[in-house]
């Protein structure tokens, strides 16, 4: 070698040139042991493709495998704030240690798993511009190339000059600035590929001409083609494995850029913006992608090189195999000539099949959705089954609020709270939220019974099912026979002196909550009503005092019935008549003096209510706490409420579970902590499972809350998640509240492949208690007579479906930044 | 010739235009401006452009402020400019001097010895070096600065900061590691290209000594190639160069481009794109004129 220089700069003529056309006169036996002679300059020369093929394959597997190698997953692993090293307190980054193999970043986040994760998503949004670069700069090409030296083609040329008059980097940065770097991937894929189709588009061209001058194009004009059919079946497959082999050089440069965007701060998405403290922001790059890995790790670079040297490493890897990959096919492609067929053969087929197939795969596994979805899947109605068995249970008679069976249930979640890795609300107290009230209780069934004149029973009504008592404002316990008066006004803000007229003795006042005056049932008592039944949606029982520990003002002096409206407007079909039938007249005698109207509905109702002495009762609401990981989410909450209480036991030995909506909503959250502790998920926002005792309350434990802890607390409060009727129903999910979260429910439904819509719920008090976003979340059809509505009747499937939806919909609403 | 300038002073024009459109769009369009339309916006940018070119006219393009300790200073743009494109300059003739000398040092040593495993090294290396991004080969070499200083305790060369000294060495060495593989490769393609051809055997049979066939017969007709193959690493560089700037705090035309257009300092960035895009066309047009100068068949084919 040396000595072939030294001839080279000699001064006499090397000779050794012509050497190579001598022919040597080798012997016959000979021959048979020389090695052929081409075979080291095909091992040089493959050389490229060899090692970038085995680079690419690399890092096509790890594009597909990487997320089951990583130790952790980046969209469900939390952040470590601090840790104690060799009695060291240290706070991230941590440098690479047993567990940490490459290190953490700034938020303590493992740096080999997002190097994994972030694999898939750096390709696929290179791939995509790779591809959008392609297919602009060749079609450009090819037309330039094919109009060559026409206006198109100068148009074409010096729009290339335009678009490459400043370095592609500053171009790329404004255009993706100026387009809304927050709009994520496509932004990148637009000025991307605006910025770099133009040495395509050149090379295309040139290609394009170069073919278009060979013999056969004139052949084939001669025989009479079109020029379009001359460009695509002459020319385009001349120039294909070109193209092919700028795809793949392609991919390095756009990859090269992205490496080199990302250092200056620009990456895909761009990073969420997250306020610390009152003033400052911080941009936190919360999608595993190289680029941003760098970004978020610059200002380290010199202390803390890990953080940025595997990112760096990274791309410098995949650059590297590209670019090989692609010199080894161009000198494949110079060495055998152009080979067109085989992209046609069947195997071909297969592969590609293959490849787009993983593609297809990849392309809808980018981003954190996939690990969601695939962690809400793991979802198990029949462990979620298990717990509502529990507390269905016998055992626990009916779980009525302040009986010793609403307490076991109370310490069962509690159990399961401690053991899912919840933390109690204040250290000291527990789980146990207590909550002291006054509550009066019928003795007996109270009854509710229609009769014609004459005595005859016309229908019954079922306590609980169809109608409850109401003990606010004079309401109260005895019982009444009268004419059932039908009263309609004219708005609710009726003045005693509009109801001047209305007498009401000896007769019993049946009216429509909504469209009453506020506390008419005092008005109704001082005009001589026997009873007061008031139609409602809600027909919940109010036995509780208003304030806790409250007393009577007034002695309760007539029975308050609350009706529901489904059984009140069954009743009046039956009487042919309806209840906007019924209120028109008072509607049209707004302009008149007298503002209501009043109409006897020609059946009597004979009502009976026993009522108790007011009791003290204790109850306990459970609440645990899973707090979130990230330093600044953490501080905002999510709320997650349900109730427990049961409808006790009857006399007849019967026990009222409250399945649908006592059991089945804290089932399927016991299922969910479970699966979330066993797989490892954190949380970034803090996330509070609240399973409120007096869920029919008007001062219920959610208020208890409310006034005694929320007030005081540093978390702020951003979604309240109530949870009803989980486990029986039409089907379809409804959903109602604060629209962005009703939105994210029927996308998480969606996802889950439920049928969800926004619908129009009833809400109890304990449900709207705490202010807030808040969104109410049931099966259509919820509601079921109670006696029926039994653990043994929920439904395994539709448990199965609203539990994958919810924990989908939790997932998301505690990991991601903006939902 | 003069018809050729002429045309290119036109279309050089037009792109300062262009790019002095698109900067002033490309700041409104970030500015997040929620009641504007897009046409408002297009509106906004022509009449900042229009502003721009009135300073320009008036040779006074306003001033920046830089906060100094606790006050602020204002910084005349022009002067700004100026310092940080001399900066900036510097850092890449210097790498380009390197990039240029080595990498057609290599690409010739690789073609003279073709065929030989010093070759075949020589050009893996090159394909190495032109998979290299600037930001790994700063990290690396940065990485074995300091590991040096930690071993030993001498500092051989500063990892950051100006000055026209050994600041220069980082810096210009990773500028010049992509430029040089790109070089070296296209000179060994086009050397070991004009070895092949027939006049070259002719130039050998006919007894000519090898350094004469080299320096007479090959090295010429490779030399547009080569040229032009620095034209493009030129621009490699130039893309790559905010990258260095702002990786070793080297106060110039990239790095303050960067912050300027984070902070929207418009006259500023469309100022120093200006810059930019006018050494651009300006190297390209004395690559052109070189190439000419060169390759008489080239003079033949544009003249006429």
């Amino acid at each position: 070698m040396l000595s072939r220089l030294r001839r080279a700069l000699r001064a006499e003529p090397d000779l050794t040139w012509l050497q190579s056309e001598s022919i040597e006169a080798p012997e016959p036996f000979e021959h048979a042991e020389s090695r052929p002679p081409g075979r080291r300059w095909r091992v040089e020369a493959s050389l490229p493709l060899i090692a970038g093929c085995l680079i690419v394959l690399v890092l096509f597997s790890i594009v597909l495998f990487g997320p089951v190698m990583a130790p952790e997953n980046p969209y469900l692993a939390g952040q470590r704030n601090s840790m104690i090293i060799d009695g060291q307190f240290t706070t991230p980054p941590f440098p690479p240690m047993p567990g940490l193999p490459l290190g953490s970043d700034e938020w303590g986040r493992d740096i080999l798993s997002m190097l994994l994760y972030g694999t898939r998503n750096t390709l696929v949004a290179c791939l995509f511009i790779a591809m959008a670069r392609i297919l602009l700069g060749a079609a450009l090409g090819m037309l330039a190339g094919w109009s060559e030296g026409g206006p198109l083609d100068r148009l074409i040329m010096s729009t290339i000059e335009w678009t490459t008059a400043l370095p592609g980097l500053l171009t790329g940065m404004i255009l993706i600035l100026a387009l809304g770097i927050e709009r994520g991937i496509a932004v990148f894929i637009v000025a991307l590929c605006l910025v770099g189709w133009g040495e395509i588009a050149q090379y295309i061209r040139s290609e394009f001409m170069l073919v278009r001058r060979k013999p056969f194009i004139e052949g084939a004009r001669v025989i009479g083609l079109s020029g379009l059919e001359i460009a695509v079946r002459h020319i385009l497959p001349n120039v294909l494995p070109s193209l092919v082999v700028i795809a793949v050089l392609e991919m390095g440069a756009v990859l090269m850029m992205l490496g080199e965007l990302g250092f200056i701060g620009i990456y895909v998405g761009g990073g969420t913006w997250v306020q610390v403290g009152d003033t400052a922001v911080a941009n936190i790059p919360d999608i595993p992608e190289w680029g941003a890995m760098m970004a978020g790790a610059r200002q380290y670079a010199r202390s803390k090189t890990w953080m940025v040297i595997y990112p760096a490493a990274a791309f410098f890897v995949a650059v590297l195999g590209f670019n090989l990959l692609g010199e080894g096919l161009r000198r494949l492609i110079q060495r055998r000539g152009i080979r067109t067929a085989f992209l046609l053969s069947k195997r071909m087929v297969l592969v590609i099949a293959f490849v787009a197939a993983a593609t297809a795969y990849i392309i809808t596994h980018v981003g954190p959705a996939p690990s969601y979805a695939s962690l809400a899947q793991r979802f198990d109605s029949s462990l979620a089954l298990a717990h509502a068995d529990v507390l269905g249970s016998p055992d626990l008679r009916g779980r009525e609020p302040g009986s010793p069976g609403a307490s076991l249930a109370a310490d069962y979640v509690a159990d399961r709270f401690a053991e899912y890795g919840l933390e109690p609300l204040a250290s000291s107290a527990g789980y146990a939220l207590p909550l002291t009230t006054t509550l009066v209780s019928p003795l007996g069934e109270p009854r509710l019974e229609l009769v014609d004149r004459n005595g005859d029973l016309l229908r019954t009504f079922t306590y609980r099912d169809d109608f409850g008592v109401d003990i606010s404002g004079h309401g109260g316990a005895g019982t009444a026979t009268g004419e059932l008066v039908w009263l309609s006004f004219c708005s609710p803000s009726l003045s005693a002196a509009d109801l001047r007229g209305l007498d009401l003795s000896g007769r019993i006042a049946i009216y429509e909550a909504a469209t009453a005056p506020v506390d008419f049932v005092v008005e109704a008592m001082l005009r001589g009503a026997a009873a007061v039944i008031v139609v409602d949606r809600d027909f919940a029982s109010r036995l509780q005092y208003a304030e806790p520990g409250g007393e009577y003002s007034v002695r309760p002096l007539l029975p308050v019935i609350r009706l529901g409206t489904s059984a009140a407007d069954d009743f009046l079909d039956s009487l042919g008549l309806s209840s906007q039938q019924l209120s028109a007249p008072a509607v049209l005698a707004c302009e008149g003096a007298r503002k209501w109207a009043a109409r006897e509905l020609g059946t009597l109702a004979r009502i009976s209510v026993q009522l108790s002495e007011p009791t003290p009762t204790r109850v306990t609401s459970v609440v645990g706490v899973l707090r979130g990981t990230d330093a600044q989410l953490n501080k905002e909450l999510v709320i997650v409420s349900m109730n427990c209480d049961g409808g006790g036991a009857l006399a007849d030995g019967r026990v009222l579970q409250a399945a649908n909506e006592g059991v089945a909503p804290i089932s399927t959250v016991l299922e969910m902590l479970r699966l979330w502790k066993a797989s490892g998920f954190h949380p970034r926002r803090t996330i509070m499972f609240a399973v409120w005792a007096g869920g029919q309350w008007q001062y219920p434990g959610a208020s208890a809350y409310r006034d005694e802890y929320a007030r005081y607390s540093t978390l702020e409060t951003v979604a309240v998640v109530n949870l009803g009727g989980l486990g029986r129903g039409s089907g379809e999910l409804l959903a109602d509240g604060d629209a962005n979260l009703v939105d994210l429910l029927i996308r998480s439904a969606e996802a889950s492949g439920v049928s969800a819509r926004d619908g129009e719920l009833l809400w109890h008090p304990y449900e709207s208690a705490l202010g807030s976003a808040a969104i109410k979340i049931e099966w259509e059809g919820a509601r079921f007579p109670s006696a029926s509505d039994v653990v043994g009747e929920l439904d395994p499937v539709l448990i199965a479906q609203e539990g994958q939806t919810i924990n989908l919909l939790l997932i998301t609403l505690s990991r991601e930044y903006d939902y | 010739m003069t018809h050729l300038l002429f045309r290119r002073l036109i279309s050089a024009v037009l792109i300062c235009l262009a790019i002095i459109l698109f900067c002033s769009l490309g700041l409104r369009l970030m500015r997040h401006a929620p009641n504007r339309s897009v046409l408002d916006l297009v509106a906004d940018s022509v009449s900042d452009s229009a502003s721009f070119l009135a300073r320009l006219a008036r040779g006074d393009l306003g001033a920046v402020y830089r906060a100094v300790g606790r006050r602020r200073i204002a910084v005349p743009v022009r002067a700004l400019v100026a310092d940080t494109y001399v900066k900036s300059l510097g850092l890449l003739l210097v790498s380009l001097i390197i990039a240029s000398i080595l990498g057609v040092g290599t690409g010739t040593l690789g073609a003279v010895l073709e065929g030989s495993p010093i070759s075949l090294v020589l050009m893996s290396g090159t394909l190495l070096g032109i998979s290299l991004p600037t930001f790994f080969t700063a990290l690396v070499l940065q990485v074995i600065e300091i590991t040096w200083y930690q071993r030993t305790g001498v500092r051989l060369v500063p990892v950051g900061g100006f000055g026209w000294d050994a600041h220069l060495v980082l810096p210009a060495l990773v500028l010049a590691a992509r430029p040089l593989a790109q070089v070296a490769r296209i000179t060994f393609l086009s050397l070991s290209e004009a070895a092949d051809q027939d006049y070259v055997r002719t130039a050998h049979a006919k007894g000519l000594p090898s350094r004469q066939v080299w320096a007479e017969h090959i090295m010429p007709n490779a030399a547009v190639p080569i040229l032009t193959s620095l034209g493009v690493s030129l621009r490699f560089s130039l893309a790559s160069l905010p990258v260095v700037e702002l990786f070793f705090s080297w106060p110039g035309l990239g790095s303050t481009l960067l912050t300027a257009i984070r902070s929207q300092q418009t006259n500023l960035v469309i100022s120093l794109a200006l810059a930019l895009g006018l050494t651009f066309m300006l190297v390209n047009l004395l690559l052109e004129l070189a190439t000419r100068a060169l390759d008489p068949r080239l003079r033949m084919a544009v003249d006429d």
